[in-house]
């Protein structure tokens, strides 16, 4: 039988088919168009603030450099403090080049550990040695309780290093003056210990939290238009938490403060 | 000499700046985020605040706004100093009162110091004209 032949009643039912599904096909491809665009979107947005986040320590190296050379009646105490903002800057670019590397590991699968074992609490002890006098400079009081010595861990230095790093700048960066940043290590079960990092910082909008630990996340400024840092730091430094087989939490309130702590097995 | 309050997150930023423009004579008072950099305009009466656009509690059009709602902050000049130049930002901040937008990365010290200067010279008020005498 041809369709010319078929009852008219199977034409109308081959129609209705026929637009449905060409509807739900349109509705999936435009669901898939959107999505294709706001990727887009976050990829822009990235390359964009990933540049920025570049060339501010690269101005900065720059007119330290420029003002050292033009300028015969700088002091040594100004000449000093101008070269060390040229070694601080280097640095500051030489980790966001880092953190990139890093992200495309992550992404391709690629991100290898070098575990060994070691004193998680000497770890923490040693890097905020290194914030401390940052703290002073910003009036920012940075106190710890990392209790009683812990049971050896096994974790890859150089990564943990990066993370505690990484979560004390942090609320170093958004603590005001005259605030508090507070460290705290325990044993939290047999099988896992446990760091803390508490701020009174600027804290983070409770709709902004979800995606904080994303890759793309940047902390927008309330205009929705400027973004601080790549927000790439504390993607990497969940998925470093994870592949220790960790986990990272977050409390935060918006005025109040901030507080991230995560796992790591023992 | 003319007092300049320069806001910025970035103490590496400050302290260049302030170099440069100490170089050249100015007083500087800094502040690291917004709110302080409010508290200063009105207790430090600067003739010249260096705004950045990024600041760690409130952006630096947000802090312009603040100032030219004052009325007794608002007839200190006010140039946004960035390294942030999209063009919404730089339109928000001109049609809110600001007197420049200077772009970080393109000014080197010396040109800010210039740039400084020429903003100084034609925010100054108009001389008063002289009463006419009663007829």
């Amino acid at each position: 039988m041809s369709i010319s032949d078929a009852p008219p009643y199977y034409a109308a039912i081959l129609l209705l088919f026929s637009t449905v599904f060409l509807f739900v096909k349109e509705k999936q491809a435009a669901k898939k168009v959107k999505q294709l665009q706001e990727d887009a979107k976050l990829k822009n947005d990235f390359m964009h603030t990933t540049i920025h986040e570049l060339r501010a320590p690269l101005t900065a190296i720059k007119d330290s450099s420029k003002l050292i050379v033009d300028t015969p009646t700088l002091d040594k105490i100004q000449v000093d403090k101008l070269l060390s903002i040229i070694h601080e800057q280097s640095k500051k670019m030489l980790d966001q080049v880092s953190l990139l590397l890093d992200a495309a590991k992550f992404e391709a699968g690629k991100f290898v550990l070098e575990k060994t074992q070691g004193d998680f609490r000497k770890l923490v002890e040693e890097k905020m040695q290194v914030f401390i006098p940052q703290a002073q400079e910003k009036k920012v009081n940075l106190s710890s309780d990392l209790g009683q010595p812990l049971p050896l861990a096994t974790f890859d230095q150089i990564r943990m290093g990066q993370v505690v790093n990484n979560l004390l700048s942090n609320s170093l960066k958004y603590t005001p003056e005259g605030g508090s940043i507070t460290v705290t290590l325990r044993q939290k079960t047999l099988r896992q210990i446990e760091l803390t990092v508490a701020d009174t910082g600027i804290g983070i909008p409770k709709e902004k939290q979800a995606t904080l630990f994303s890759k793309f996340y940047q902390i927008q400024g309330s205009d929705g238009q400027q973004r601080v840092g790549s927000g790439l730091g504390l993607y990497i430094t969940k998925s470093i938490i994870e592949a220790h087989g960790g986990e990272i939490f977050l409390q935060s309130e918006p005025g109040k403060g901030t507080t991230i702590s995560f796992t790591l097995p023992i | 000499m003319a007092k300049i309050l320069l806001v910025d997150d970035d103490q590496s930023i400050l302290t260049i700046f302030e170099t440069a423009l100490k170089g050249a004579g100015f007083d500087t008072v800094t502040a690291l985020d917004g709110k302080s950099g409010l508290e200063k305009a009105s207790t430090e009466h600067p003739d010249l605040v260096l705004l950045d656009q990024v600041l760690p509690d409130m952006n630096g059009n947000d802090v312009l706004k603040t100032l030219k709602a004052d009325p007794a902050l608002k007839a200190i000049p006010v140039s946004l100093l960035s390294n942030f130049g999209q063009n919404q930002l730089v339109q928000d901040a001109l049609s809110q009162g600001a007197v420049d937008y200077i772009l970080k990365y393109q000014v080197e010290p010396a040109d800010l110091v210039n740039k400084v200067k020429e903003i100084l010279k034609t925010s100054q008020p108009a001389p008063q004209a002289p009463a006419q005498p009663a007829q």
